[in-house]
C-alpha cells in the first residue's frame, strides 16, 4: 500500500532580497517606480488593485506587492518582461478590462523599460513573502462540510417513536417546533415504496400477498434484505450514480439527432457501476478504482490481464464522461481540449466533492475557500492523462482488454490468416466466374433480345464493372441470378474437386484465427506529466506560473501540504490521481469527511426525496444549508466507520421511523398543525410524495404488462430517429426479440435526444452531469401517457395479462393489485364496474362484437389505470 | 426600478374567447368535466423578490418596465448567410475580384488557401427612404426595408456551426446554458395557457444542424424549453392516439380517470402537483383542439396563402411555417423559433451563384410576408421578428465559387417590437471580413431584445450551481443594450 508523504511545498517563494534597485540606478534613462511608474498604475489599475480593493489579491501600490503579485503569481520579474505578467496582460489587452481606457503606447514603453531596467525604486524594497495572507483561514475550515468528521451525540427522545438513531435527530428538530412524526404508513404502501426505492419496480401480486401474509415483526427488515440482494438493485442505484458521473452511452456532444455514435466498450463502465452496487463494493474502493483504477496495477507491462485489472481499468470510464469532440479534426483544437479537462473536473467536483470548482478557474472562488491556485493544482492531477499539448484524440483514447502485446499478436496472427486466405478466395472467385460465364447463354433467354449485347458486355467480374455495367446488370438482377447449385452443374469433375479443396482450406484457416478482444474506454496517463500552469482568468492562451500537483488546501491538513504521489520505482504512471483518491478516502483526512457527507446526502435524497442538503452537487458555502447538520455528520461517521458500505446504510435509513411514515401526514396527536409550521416538510414530519423518474415510469409500465426483460448488461439497445424526429427503439437491430422491453438503463442513453417517454419525464440533457433531476409537471406527460404508442400497446398487454389470469369478477381487483399494489376501495370497484359496462356499450355502439367490446373495454380500463396519478408516485 | 403591471394582452385567448365558445369546446373535445378555465392559475406572479428564482410555472409575469414587445419570432438561417452577397455590398471586393488579398484571411476549412478575393456575382440596389442596399436575390425584402432594422455588424465567437449556433441560442458558446426563448418564457411566462410558451417549427423533412440545442431550457426547469410543433401530420408529438380510440371511449376514459384521480387527491389535499396533473389531462384535451386549430392554415384566405408563397412549390415549406408563426403569435405564444430548412442550407462553401439564389427564393417572400402581414394586423408593434444565422461568410473564394465560415462579421436584421424601421447599423471593413463599427454580439442581441420585452437582462436570473446566473452572463460577456436600434431607448441603463 502506498503511503502519503506530506511535504513542505517547495514553491513558497523565498524572500527575495533585491539588489536590482541599486545596480540599475547607474542607468540614467531607466524609469523610477515612484516618479514614472506609479502614476501610470495609479491611473489605470489602482481602482481595482489598490487601496480600496485588491482584486485577485493583487495590489499595484508598491514595487514589493508588484513582485509578489496576486493569485496568478508574481506580476513583475525584474529584468524580464517575458516573465512579468503585468506587462504581458497590458500588452495583450487583457488589462485594463475592455470598458476602461487603454494604456497608451508611451506608458507601456515606460513600464517595459522600468522592468527591463531591473524595476528600480527610490526606496529600497524587497518582495513580500508568498503567500501574503493565508489562502485558507481557520474560519474557512469551519464550514459544516469541511470540518473533520466527529460523531455527534444523540439527542434524547421518547423511545416509542424511535426505531433508529436517525429518528432521534429528526424528532428533536420536530419537537422544537412543537410537532412530531406522522403515523406509520400502511403495509402495502411500505412494500411499494421499498420496491420502487430499491429495485425500481412495483411488487408483483405474489410478492404483495406473501408480504401481507407475513405477520412476523421482522417482515419489513427481511423484505429490505431480499430487495437489496436482488440483482435489479444495481440497475436502480447504478443509474443514480451514472447521473452524478454524467454517463451516457454516446460520445461527443451528440448535437445531431440522426447521428448516434456509441463508442466500443463504453457500456462496460455502466455494467461496472451496476455490478459494484450489487456487490456492495465499499464506497472508498469504488472511488479509488474510478479515479485511479489504471494506477492500481502495472497493466502496461503485464503479460496477462487479471479480471481485477480489467475491472479497474473499466472503472476509470468515470473520467471519460465529459463532452469530447476532438475526433473531428476541425474541433481538435486547444480550446476544446481544455474544455474536456475543465468539464471533467467540474463533473469530478460536483459528483465526488459536492463542490462547484469551475468558479475557481478564472478567479478564486467567490463563496468557497478554493483559490485559483488550488484549482490548477488539482488540474495537474489530470493533465498527465489529458495533456493539451500531447493530446490523444477521443477515438484513440481507449485500451484493449488484453495486454497491448497480446492485442498486437492477435492482430498480427489474424492479419496473417487473412493474407493466406486472400489468394484462395481469389482463385475461388475465378472458378465461380468461369462457371457463371458458361451459364450466361441460358440466362440470356429470359432477357429481351435488344439487351443481349449490353448484358454480355456488362457481365464482368465485379471489380471490373463500371457504373453503367452495374446499372445494366441490376436491371436484370432477377433473370441473371445464379445459384451455387447451377454452377456445380456446369463444372468439370476436376473443377468440383478444386472448389471443394479451396473451400476446405479457407474454412481451416478461418478457424485457426484467434478470438478477438474487447475495448475499454479507459482513462490513463498518456505520457509523462506535463508542466501545468495557472491560466490567467481561465484563458488558455494566457498561461501564468506553473503549479505542482496537489489538492484543495481547505481539505488538507495544512494549506501548503501538497499531495505527494506515492513513490514507486519505475512507475509508468504519475500516480497523481492515486494520491488524490487515497486522500479522499483516508478516514484521517478532512477530505474524507466531505466525500462521506456528499455520498450519504445523496443516499438520503434517493430515499427521502430531498437531501439533508437540498443541493446534492453543492455542499459548499453557496449551496443550501443542511436541515439536519448533526444527522448528516452522524450518518457520514456511521458510513465511514462501517467500512463505507452502502447497503447497510440504506437499510438503516429504511428502518427508521422517518422513512416509514405515511406521506399523507396523518397526525395522531399533534399539538400544533405541521402543515402550518412547516408547509414544505423540510423537517420531515411526513414522508414526501415522490414522482417516479423517467426510466422507472417505463420500467413500471413494463412490469405491469409483464413484458419486462430483466436481462442485465451488454451493449445498449439501439435507437433510431423517425422522419418526424421522434426517437424510438430500432427494432430492426435488436439482439433478441424481447430486448425492446429491457430495463430503461439498457436503452441507449443520449445527451440531447430521448425517447418521448424519457424526455417528457425529465431525463436530463447531459451536458456535464446531473446531480439532481428535475421533476416537472407538464402537459406533454399527460399526452404521452394517453397517446404514445408504447404506453397504448403495453396497456393492451396489461389487459391480456389480466384476462388470462383472473375470472371476470376478479379482474378489477387484480388490475389494482398489479399496477397500484393494493386492492381497490369499494367505491373504486363500483366506479370501475360502471366504467367497464359503459365502455362495452360504447364499443358495441361503434360496431364491435360482444367479445371485442369486452376486450377493448378492459384495455381502456387498464390504460386509464396506467394514467392515474397514483401510478406515477411513490407514496 | 418600479414594477409596472403588464397591460393585459389583447391577443390572450381564454375559454371565453369568441373564437371558441365553451359549449363548442366541450362538444368538440368530448370533455364534459372539470373547471375549464384556469382562472386561478392565471394570476400574475408579481410577488417574487429579486433575489429568488421565479416560481416554476408559465403564468404571465410583470415586466421590469413597460416594453413595446410581447412576442418574438426567430427566423433561423442555419449555415451562415453570406453578408457580402445579400446585405453588405463591397465595391473594393468587386473591383479586386480574383486578386490575392494582402490580409491573410483566417479560414476555417480547406479551400481558401489562395486567399483570392471573390466579388459578389449579384447586383445591389438602394431601396426605400433609408436607402438600404440589398442584393437582387431579395426582391421581396427590398419592398419593406423601411420597416426593418439592419445590423451589418453581428459578431460571432466561433467558426464551427455548433459553437456558433449555441452562441446564437444561449449567448455563449457553451452547451448547457438556457436558450433565449427559455429565458424569455421564464421571465415573462405566457399568455395562453392552452399552448406552450416557446414553440419550435422546424423543417418537417429533418432537423437543422444542432437545431435541437437551440430550444433547450439548459438548467432552467424543463417547462421553459421549446416544444416542437410539426407543420406536417400531428402538430404536437403524441397529440392524438397512436392506436385509434373512439371519441366516446376516450371521453368516458378521461371521465373515469378524473374520478380515480379525485379519489386519490382527497388523500393529499396539500399536494398542488396532483391538482396540476389533473388539470393537465384537461389541458391535453384542449391542446388537441387548440394546437390543431392554430396550425390549420386551411382557414387562411387565398390572398394570405398567396402572400406567403404557398402556391409556389419551393416556397411552400418555409412559407407554411411563417404563416403558422403568425397564427401562434395571434394566440399569445411568447417565443416562436422557425428554422429555414433542415441541415445547414445557407452553408455555401461552393456554388454561391446557384445555391444562394435557391435559398433566397425559398425564404425571401415568406419572410417579407410575415412582417407585412403582422403589420397589417397591427401586431408588428408588439412582435419582434429576428432574422439571421450563426455567422457570416468570407470575402475570399473557397473552392473557386464559395465562401468559408466567418465569425468576425455577419448581417442580421430585426423588425417590429419597437426596433427602428429603416435603421442601418454597424460597419464592416472594405471587404466585409471584420466589423469596424458597433460590434453587435449575441449577448448584446439578447439584452436589446429583452429590453424591448420590458425585461432587464441582468435581473432575469436564476440560481444555478450556487450562484445567480443572469440571462446574458453580463459580467463576463459585457452584454449591452444598443440604443441606436430601438425607438424609445433607455428605460434601463445600458451600463
Amino acid at each position: 500500500m502506498f503511503r502519503l508523504r506530506p511535504l513542505l511545498c517547495a514553491n513558497i517563494a523565498a524572500t527575495l532580497l533585491l539588489a536590482a534597485n541599486v545596480t540599475s540606478a547607474e542607468d540614467d534613462d531607466t524609469p523610477i517606480f515612484e516618479f514614472d511608474v506609479r502614476p501610470i498604475l495609479q491611473q489605470h489599475c489602482a481602482g481595482c488593485h489598490g487601496s480600496v480593493k485588491q482584486e485577485a489579491g493583487f495590489d499595484v501600490r508598491t514595487p514589493a506587492t508588484l513582485l509578489r503579485g496576486g493569485e496568478t503569481g508574481p506580476a513583475v520579474q525584474p529584468g524580464s518582461i517575458k516573465r512579468s505578467l503585468l506587462f504581458e496582460l497590458i500588452l495583450d489587452g487583457t488589462m485594463p478590462p475592455k470598458d476602461q481606457p487603454r494604456v497608451s503606447l508611451a506608458e507601456r514603453e515606460t513600464i517595459r523599460r522600468w522592468i527591463e531596467g531591473g524595476a528600480p525604486a527610490q526606496k529600497k524594497y524587497e518582495a513580500v513573502k508568498d503567500p501574503p495572507r493565508p489562502y485558507i483561514t481557520a474560519a474557512d475550515r469551519q464550514h459544516y462540510s469541511f470540518r473533520k468528521l466527529l460523531r455527534p451525540e444523540l439527542p434524547p427522545a421518547p423511545l416509542e417513536q424511535v426505531h433508529t438513531s436517525i429518528d432521534r435527530f429528526v424528532l428533536a428538530r420536530l419537537q422544537k417546533q412543537g410537532i412530531g412524526f406522522s403515523q406509520q404508513a400502511d403495509r402495502q404502501t411500505l412494500l411499494r415504496r421499498a420496491c420502487f426505492d430499491l429495485v425500481g419496480l412495483p411488487p408483483s401480486p405474489a410478492e404483495l400477498n406473501a408480504y401481507l401474509d407475513d405477520e412476523s415483526d421482522d417482515a419489513f427488515a427481511s423484505l429490505i434484505d431480499r430487495l437489496l440482494d436482488s440483482s435489479q438493485f444495481g440497475v436502480r442505484w447504478g443509474r443514480h450514480w451514472l447521473d452524478a458521473a454524467g454517463y451516457v452511452d454516446v460520445y461527443g456532444s451528440d448535437e445531431n439527432a440522426p447521428q448516434i455514435r456509441v463508442p466500443p466498450g463504453g457500456w462496460r463502465y455502466r455494467d461496472y457501476v451496476v455490478d459494484s452496487f450489487n456487490r456492495d463494493k465499499p464506497y472508498d474502493q469504488f472511488l479509488v478504482e474510478q479515479i485511479a483504477g489504471d494506477e492500481l496495477s502495472n497493466w502496461r507491462e503485464a503479460i496477462e490481464f487479471t479480471p481485477e485489472m480489467v475491472e479497474q481499468l473499466v472503472a476509470t470510464g468515470f473520467l471519460r464522461t465529459a463532452i469530447d469532440d476532438t475526433d473531428q479534426d476541425v474541433l481538435n483544437i486547444r480550446s476544446n481540449r481544455f474544455a474536456v479537462i475543465f468539464d471533467q473536473m467540474e463533473i469530478f467536483g460536483t459528483s465526488v466533492l459536492g463542490l462547484t470548482l469551475q468558479c475557481a478557474r478564472c478567479h478564486s472562488h467567490k463563496f468557497d475557500p478554493v483559490p485559483a491556485r488550488d484549482y490548477y493544482r488539482l488540474m495537474a492531477n489530470f493533465t498527465p492523462a489529458l495533456n493539451p499539448d500531447e493530446w490523444v484524440k477521443l477515438d484513440q483514447r481507449k485500451l484493449a482488454d488484453v495486454p497491448a502485446t497480446v492485442a498486437k499478436a492477435i492482430d498480427a496472427h489474424n492479419a496473417e490468416c487473412d493474407k493466406r486466405i486472400q489468394p484462395l478466395r481469389a482463385r475461388l472467385a475465378g472458378l465461380n466466374w468461369d462457371a457463371n460465364h458458361r451459364l450466361l447463354a441460358s440466362k440470356l433467354q429470359s432477357i429481351p433480345q435488344r439487351d443481349h449485347e449490353a448484358v454480355r458486355n456488362a457481365f464482368k467480374p465485379p471489380t471490373q464493372q463500371t457504373d453503367g455495367d452495374k446499372a445494366t446488370l441490376q436491371k436484370y438482377a432477377a433473370e441473371l441470378a445464379i445459384t451455387a447449385e447451377e454452377r456445380r452443374g456446369v463444372r468439370s469433375p476436376e473443377e468440383r474437386t478444386e472448389v471443394a479443396r479451396l473451400a476446405n482450406q479457407i474454412g481451416e484457416i478461418e478457424s485457426s484465427k484467434r478470438p478477438g478482444y474487447g475495448t475499454i474506454q479507459a482513462f490513463y496517463d498518456t505520457g509523462p506529466p506535463p508542466v501545468t500552469r495557472m491560466l490567467s482568468r481561465g484563458q488558455i492562451d494566457v498561461p501564468g506560473r506553473p503549479v505542482a500537483a496537489g489538492f484543495l488546501s481547505v481539505l488538507c491538513d495544512s494549506q501548503e501540504q501538497p499531495l505527494a504521489p506515492p513513490r514507486v520505482a519505475d512507475a509508468k504512471t504519475s500516480l497523481r490521481r492515486l494520491a488524490v483518491a487515497r486522500w479522499l478516502t483516508n478516514p484521517a483526512s478532512p477530505a474524507s469527511g466531505l466525500v462521506a457527507r456528499v455520498m450519504v446526502n445523496r443516499i438520503w435524497r434517493h430515499l427521502l426525496g430531498r437531501g439533508i442538503v437540498a443541493t446534492p452537487g453543492n455542499l459548499g458555502v453557496g449551496g443550501a444549508k443542511p436541515t439536519h447538520p448533526e444527522l448528516l455528520d452522524w450518518l457520514a461517521t456511521e458510513f465511514v466507520e462501517s467500512g463505507w458500505k452502502i447497503k447497510p446504510l440504506i437499510k438503516l435509513v429504511m428502518s427508521s421511523t422517518v422513512y416509514q411514515q405515511a406521506s399523507r401526514g396523518t397526525h395522531a396527536n399533534a399539538s400544533s398543525n405541521p402543515q402550518r409550521v412547516d408547509p414544505e416538510n423540510h423537517l420531515l414530519w411526513r414522508m414526501r410524495l415522490r414522482r417516479l423518474e423517467s426510466e422507472i415510469v417505463r420500467d413500471a409500465v413494463l412490469a405491469v404488462s409483464a413484458k419486462l426483460d430483466r436481462t442485465r448488461g451488454g451493449k445498449p439497445v439501439p435507437l433510431k430517429v423517425l422522419d418526424d424526429g421522434t426517437i424510438r427503439i430500432d427494432e430492426g437491430r435488436l439482439l433478441t426479440p424481447t430486448s425492446r422491453w429491457r430495463r430503461s438503463l439498457y436503452i441507449t442513453s443520449r445527451r440531447n435526444y430521448h425517447m418521448p417517454i424519457f424526455g417528457v419525464f425529465d431525463t436530463p440533457h447531459m451536458t456535464t452531469n446531473c446531480t439532481a433531476r428535475d421533476r416537472s409537471t407538464v402537459v406533454l406527460q399527460s399526452l404521452t401517457m394517453l397517446n404514445d404508442d408504447f404506453v397504448q400497446r403495453q396497456a393492451v398487454f396489461f389487459a391480456a395479462r389480466i384476462a388470462a389470469s383472473a375470472p371476470a369478477g376478479k379482474r378489477i381487483e387484480l388490475a389494482f393489485q398489479i399496477a397500484l399494489s393494493r386492492s381497490p376501495t369499494d367505491r373504486e370497484t363500483e366506479l370501475s364496474r360502471v366504467f367497464l359496462a359503459d365502455q362495452i356499450e360504447n364499443e358495441g355502439a361503434a360496431g364491435a362484437t360482444e367479445q371485442e367490446a369486452k376486450q377493448r373495454a378492459l384495455e381502456s380500463f387498464c390504460h386509464m389505470i396506467l394514467n392515474t396519478n397514483e401510478f406515477l408516485y411513490i407514496e | 426600478m418600479s414594477r409596472i403591471k403588464t397591460p393585459s394582452h389583447p391577443r390572450t385567448i381564454s375559454f371565453q374567447s369568441p373564437l371558441l365558445s365553451r359549449r363548442q369546446m366541450l362538444s368538440m373535445t368530448g370533455m364534459g368535466f372539470g373547471s375549464m378555465a384556469l382562472a386561478g392559475a392565471l394570476q400574475n406572479d408579481a410577488s417574487t423578490p429579486d433575489d429568488a428564482n421565479l416560481s416554476s410555472n408559465l403564468n404571465p409575469r410583470t415586466q421590469h418596465f413597460p416594453g413595446p414587445a410581447k412576442a418574438v419570432i426567430q427566423l433561423m438561417m442555419t449555415g451562415g448567410p453570406s453578408q457580402m452577397d445579400l446585405f453588405d455590398p463591397k465595391p473594393v471586393l468587386q473591383k479586386r475580384n480574383g486578386e490575392v488579398y494582402e490580409v491573410r484571411i483566417d479560414s476555417f476549412q480547406p479551400g481558401s488557401e489562395p486567399n483570392k478575393l471573390l466579388g459578389s456575382p449579384f447586383q445591389f440596389q438602394r431601396h426605400g427612404e433609408c436607402g438600404m442596399d440589398l442584393s437582387e436575390l431579395l426582391p421581396h425584402l427590398s419592398t419593406i426595408v423601411d420597416d426593418v432594422c439592419f445590423v451589418r455588424s453581428f459578431e460571432s465567437v466561433h467558426n464551427n456551426h455548433t459553437e456558433g449556433i449555441v452562441n446564437l441560442a444561449c449567448g455563449k458558446m457553451f452547451i448547457g446554458r438556457p436558450t433565449l426563448g427559455a429565458w424569455i418564457s421564464y421571465g415573462l411566462g405566457t399568455e395562453n395557457q392552452n399552448l406552450p410558451s416557446f414553440v419550435v417549427l422546424r423543417d418537417p423533412n429533418g432537423y437543422s444542424t444542432s437545431g435541437g440545442l437551440m430550444s433547450k431550457s439548459g438548467w432552467l426547469p424543463a417547462l421553459y424549453g421549446g416544444t416542437e410543433f410539426s407543420s406536417r401530420g400531428d402538430p404536437v408529438q403524441n397529440l392524438s392516439p397512436a392506436l385509434p380510440v373512439g371519441a366516446n371511449v376516450r371521453r368516458r376514459g378521461l371521465e373515469f380517470l378524473r374520478e380515480l384521480n379525485e379519489e386519490h387527491r382527497r388523500r393529499y389535499p396539500a399536494e398542488s402537483e396532483l391538482e396540476t396533473r389533473i388539470q393537465n389531462y384537461e389541458l391535453a384535451a384542449r391542446m388537441q383542439m387548440t394546437a390543431t386549430d392554430v396550425l390549420d392554415i386551411s382557414q387562411e384566405t387565398a390572398a394570405t396563402r398567396t402572400l406567403y408563397g404557398l402556391d409556389v412549390a419551393q416556397k411552400e415549406n418555409f412559407g407554411t411555417r411563417c404563416l403558422m408563426a403568425r397564427r401562434l403569435v395571434e394566440r399569445g405564444v411568447r417565443f416562436i423559433q422557425v428554422f429555414a430548412s433542415k441541415g445547414q442550407a445557407w452553408d455555401h462553401h461552393n456554388g454561391i451563384t446557384t445555391g444562394l439564389p435557391n435559398e433566397c427564393f425559398a425564404t425571401d417572400q415568406a419572410t417579407t410576408a410575415l412582417i407585412t402581414d403582422l403589420k397589417q394586423r397591427g401586431l408588428l408593434e408588439s412582435t419582434i421578428v429576428m432574422w439571421g444565422g450563426e455567422f457570416g461568410r468570407m470575402p475570399v473564394a473557397q473552392n473557386s465559387d464559395g465562401r468559408d465560415h466567418n465569425k468576425r462579421a455577419a448581417t442580421c436584421f430585426l423588425a417590429g417590437g419597437g426596433f427602428k424601421g429603416g435603421c442601418l447599423y454597424g460597419k464592416t471593413d472594405e471587404v466585409g471580413y471584420t466589423v469596424i463599427e458597433n460590434p453587435f454580439t449575441a449577448p448584446d442581441m439578447f439584452a436589446t431584445i429583452m429590453h424591448q420585452l420590458g425585461l432587464d437582462h441582468r435581473r432575469v436570473h436564476y440560481k444555478h450551481a450556487g450562484r445567480f446566473e443572469d440571462a446574458t452572463d453580463s459580467v463576463v460577456t459585457g452584454a449591452r443594450i444598443h440604443d441606436a436600434l430601438i425607438d424609445t431607448p433607455l428605460r434601463v441603463q445600458s451600463t
